[in-house]
């Protein structure tokens, strides 16, 4: 199966839609589960993804005719896909949303069955914490359901708003999470975000729950 | 040159030492500083108190044991001549790179405090031979070009004893200023008075974070919203807006931006360097894990608290299941006892999360009455959330 086809079947429900939860095929036990990475236009989603795909992600990129243009040359229409594969016959795929509102009917789709929500904010944006708090609204049930884990990107071009702000966007809309700096591109920020999702869910995951990073330590 | 390498590295004989003094002549350095600012100066009284002898920064005319010069300096061996050590004073040089004619002692910049104290011992009279109080000029001194061994580490532990866990070979500057640093990071937001030694240790306490922070090079530059700072090499006499005020402003409002450069040997043709912002909460943290450890102070320590919020942990110093901890921290009110045991880590990693998030001002201790989120049970997926954490850590 294709890539596409493989990503296109699981979001429209083929299998298992609503749970997560995919048996890919009779004789074969795999399972698979999602993880949503949303956010507004060129906050690093397809990036993002990218960096923890063990495959190359399938992206459905057009040319933006929009106002995105002026953010970057081309924008995700319907989806990204990407997977970490996670032995045993498990697997973990990686839906990106569009970050166009208009998208917004996607974002319900992808969002059924995911274990949590990553979502990423461009700091550079007119107004993040105005973006932030559109998408913490529009995915409030499922943030409520799951979890969530913010990821500030651009940071180094703009350091503001803060944290502290960002935070206490999620706080006046009734959600908490954690919220990082990330780079995109850095697949350990990238992880990172991951992992704090993860404990959020459940903070007694693992006694071992810090991820290599040795040449911080001192 | 003024002076030759010589054949054998040990010390001539002090000085006499001023009839007036009333302290004793054995453990004390008399140090001629040249080329240093009052900083640099203070910075290094302040790392002499707590050493086992003493060192005195005379004026650059009074003759002295030792000439600590900056030899970075344009007009740094002009000025070497016409000061004219004695032959019974060392000459200790400071630069980047090696020395163009011989001095009794090198240390490259950045300067190792360490390295620097262990240079002046030698020249303390103590550990040589008996002073000479005969005013006669004394023989020539007979130096070989000292060779740049390692010294050995000061170890933090009894002998004898387990050496505690890694938090606790900080850097020496860390070490130093842990008696300043909870002045500084005051919770009732009353900072006293820094004195200027003060800040130089800070500002050696913010080099080393910034060296733990990008684990590449000690030659940073930190630039904050007021002005600049530049520490360390070329750089070192560079004015630092600090003040107190600022200070304290900061330690309450951790999400101040820092831009940080890697300063790189050779520059870019178009002199941009790379750049990474890194917040006030991030400094803090790796001070407050340096200079309490695994024990926090009594506020984090015996205290029931809860975190304001997940530190920013893909930039903080990263510490043994943190993440796990403030997932839980932030969840409920514990003190680091109950966390450690909730999630059955080790009672030192919790504590020492705890230091982390109390410098860094995310604990709560106000949080504890009215705690009203429930936390999280386990969850069912447990053995997937395993494997992506697995996979992910790969």
């Amino acid at each position: 199966m294709s890539p596409s086809r493989h990503a296109r079947e699981h979001v429209l429900g083929r299998h298992g839609r609503g749970t997560g939860e995919r048996p890919a095929s009779q004789g074969n036990r795999s399972v698979s589960y999602k993880l949503l990475f949303s956010g507004p236009v060129g906050a690093g989603k397809t990036t993002a993804i990218a960096t923890l795909s063990d495959a190359p992600p399938v992206s459905t990129d057009m040319a933006a005719t929009d106002e995105t243009a002026h953010l970057k040359p081309r924008t995700t229409v319907a989806l990204d896909f990407g997977v970490m594969r996670l032995g045993d016959g498990q697997a973990l795929h990686l839906y990106g949303t569009p970050g166009q509102e208009r998208f917004d009917f996607m974002w319900e789709i992808l969002q059924q069955g995911a274990i949590g929500l990553v979502l990423l904010v461009a700091n550079t944006a007119p107004d993040p914490l105005g973006q932030l708090e559109q998408f913490v609204v529009a995915y409030r049930p499922f943030i409520t359901a799951t979890s969530l884990a913010v990821g500030l990107t651009h940071t180094d071009l703009a350091p503001n708003p803060t944290i502290d702000e960002h935070v206490a966007v999620l706080t006046r809309n009734g959600v908490d999470g954690p919220v990082f700096t990330v780079d995109a591109r850095e697949q350990r920020d990238v992880a990172r975000l991951v992992e704090a999702l993860l404990f959020d869910l459940d903070p007694q995951l693992s006694a071992a729950g810090t991820l290599p990073t040795e040449e911080t330590r001192p | 040159m003024h002076r030759a390498p010589t054949a054998d590295h040990e010390r001539k004989p002090a000085d006499p030492v001023p009839a007036g003094d009333a302290s004793p002549a054995t453990g004390r350095v008399r140090v001629r500083v040249v080329g240093l600012t009052e900083r640099a100066r203070a910075a290094l009284t302040h790392l002499m108190r707590s050493r086992p002898f003493h060192v005195d920064l005379i004026p650059r005319d009074d003759p002295g044991d030792v000439v600590l010069i900056d030899l970075d300096r344009p007009d740094a061996w002009q000025t070497l001549q016409q000061l004219g050590p004695t032959e019974s004073e060392a000459v200790v040089g400071l630069s980047l790179t090696r020395p163009t004619e011989p001095v009794d002692h090198w240390i490259r910049k950045p300067v190792d405090a360490d390295e620097l104290l262990q240079a002046l011992s030698v020249y303390t009279p103590s550990q040589t031979a008996t002073p000479v109080r005969d005013p006669a000029p004394a023989p020539a001194p007979v130096h070989r070009p000292q060779p740049r061994t390692p010294e050995p580490r000061v170890e933090n532990h009894a002998p004898g004893t387990e050496p505690r866990r890694r938090f606790d070979r900080r850097p020496p500057t860390a070490r130093a200023a842990a008696a300043v640093r909870s002045s500084v990071i005051s919770r009732s937001g009353e900072t006293p008075v820094l004195s200027r030694s003060t800040h130089s240790v800070l500002l050696d306490l913010a080099t080393d974070a910034v060296d733990q922070v990008t684990g590449t090079t000690r030659t940073v530059a930190i630039e904050n919203r007021v002005g600049q700072i530049v520490l360390n090499g070329a750089h070192q006499t560079a004015s630092v807006p600090f003040s107190d005020s600022l200070l304290c402003r900061f330690a309450r409002d951790p999400d101040v931006g820092w831009r940080l450069h890697r300063v790189r040997r050779r520059q870019r043709p178009d002199h941009r360097q790379p750049t990474r912002t890194i917040s006030f909460e991030q400094l803090l943290w790796s001070l407050g894990v340096w200079t309490y450890g695994a024990n926090p102070p009594p506020d984090a320590m015996q205290v029931a608290a809860r975190l304001r919020r997940w530190p920013d942990l893909t930039r903080c110093l990263a510490l043994p299941n943190d993440a796990a901890l403030a997932a839980a921290w932030t969840a409920r009110s514990l003190t680091p006892a109950q966390a450690a045991a909730l999630l059955q880590v080790s009672d030192y990693d919790a504590r020492t999360f705890a230091s982390g998030a109390y410098a860094a001002g995310l604990l709560d201790t106000s949080a504890t009455s009215t705690d009203s989120t429930v936390p999280r049970g386990p969850d069912r997926r447990r053995a997937l959330f395993a494997s992506i954490l697995h996979r992910i850590r790969r």
